[in-house]
């Protein structure tokens, strides 16, 4: 159980995507200008995650080498439809939010980078904790990114508006340009905590 | 069985899964997502249009066929009476379809007002349609008068250097007055 555990882990600090796993990064730096932006793209992402993982470590005996891109790649393409498709029925305004960056979820790098180094070598249980640990480190990591971004480049907070009448909300924040700041300085922020605690050899 | 007839069958059939499961999936969220669409995105404007409404227009809307073309008919009710109708019709604008509810009154059959629905125009200049400078200068213009600027012969003023999206928008709504004319006679009779 502790092995199981600590693949769930594993994408909450030491493989956190995007600061670990430095990829996914467009959709990082389209949808987190706002919190609820980050925190739906990274729900959105986690349903595909798992969904995906479980199905190819199901499928992963059957699955030919030769083809497995494609087969892989057809999976994550149903599953995001699928949450296309229900965040239109369920969650429009959402929707409206995320607009063209639904779709892509396809190309982002994660779940394809997961399905296959883990999916396709271990059973549907461990993808199931992999794909959500993953699924849930993402969604933090946008909803942060979120946060900060939304409060100092649009002084609000989730829509609210939090800031005092003389902040100035610094346009620099709302653009992509912030995301990479904002990126960059947890990134060096977890280095600097790594650092601190003696290294970590897992990067 | 060699390997690329195995490659073949798993690819076939993980593919016809994956569509099957999709089309479950579409059958069963088809009507919810065309509410939620015709809520949020068109929406806005039929409130705007029927802004006296007191019961959903979104929720009672009806569709019909006039002539040969689908439309959907919002209707606005006081008191459990049909006061107002509205219809989504469209234009061509400069950056593609331009829709715009208008909104007719049931009694004179004159226009209550018009929203722009969705649009393509270009932001600041076709845009400026948009604003209730422009939208307001439909109302109460009557049904027998076509929707149509000053200088192609009509009433309308047009916003200068955004000629093209003023015509769509006087184009989709003398679409909606000539598909209301011929249900004009339908609708008064319910008001009675």
């Amino acid at each position: 159980m502790s092995t199981a555990l600590e693949h769930f882990k594993r994408g909450l600090w030491k493989q956190i995507p995007p600061f670990r796993l430095v990829l996914g990064l467009c959709p990082s730096l389209a949808v987190t200008s706002t919190f609820l932006g980050g925190i739906g793209m990274g729900a959105a992402t986690t349903f595909v995650l798992i969904g995906s993982n479980v199905i190819i470590s199901l499928l992963r005996s059957l699955i030919h080498p030769k083809v497995r891109i494609a087969v892989f790649i057809t999976v994550i393409a149903t599953f995001v439809v699928i949450v296309e498709m229900l965040m239109q029925a369920f969650a429009y305004p959402l929707y409206q939010l995320l607009g063209i960056f639904i779709p892509l979820i396809v190309v982002n790098c994660i779940i394809l980078g997961r399905a296959e180094a883990f999916a396709s070598k271990n059973g549907a249980w461990l993808s199931f904790l992999d794909g959500a640990g993953t699924g849930l480190g993402f969604t933090m990591s946008l909803g942060v990114v979120g946060l900060f971004r939304e409060l100092l480049g649009s002084g609000t907070l989730a829509g609210f508006h939090v800031m005092n009448a003389a902040f100035k909300p610094c346009s620099l924040m709302a653009g992509a340009p912030g995301a990479f700041v904002t990126i960059g300085c947890f990134l060096a922020l977890m280095n600097f905590i790594d650092a601190k605690k003696g290294g970590n050899d897992d990067c | 069985m060699n390997d690329s007839a195995k490659m073949v069958l798993i690819m076939v059939a993980v593919t016809f899964f994956c569509s099957a499961l999709l089309g479950g999936v579409r059958q069963m969220t088809k009507e919810t997502i065309q509410l939620q669409r015709i809520r949020y995105v068109q929406g806005p404007a039929i409130r705007a249009v029927l802004s006296g409404a007191e019961n959903d227009p979104v929720a009672d809307r009806e569709e019909m066929t006039i002539g040969k073309e689908p439309v959907v008919v919002f209707r606005e009710k006081k008191g459990g009476e049909v006061t107002a109708v509205a219809l989504e019709t469209s234009g061509s604008g400069y950056g593609g379809e331009l829709s715009v509810v208008t909104g007719f009154d049931a009694a004179t059959g004159a226009c209550t007002g018009i929203a722009i629905a969705t649009s393509k125009e270009t932001p600041g200049i076709g845009t400026r349609v948009n604003g209730t400078d422009f939208t307001d200068r439909f109302k109460s213009l009557p049904l027998s008068t076509n929707a149509a600027l000053k200088k192609d012969g009509g009433t309308i003023d047009g916003i200068s250097g955004a000629t093209v999206s003023s015509r769509a928008v006087c184009g989709a709504v003398a679409k909606a007055q000539f598909l209301y004319g011929s249900i004009n006679d339908k609708v008064q009779a319910e008001t009675k």
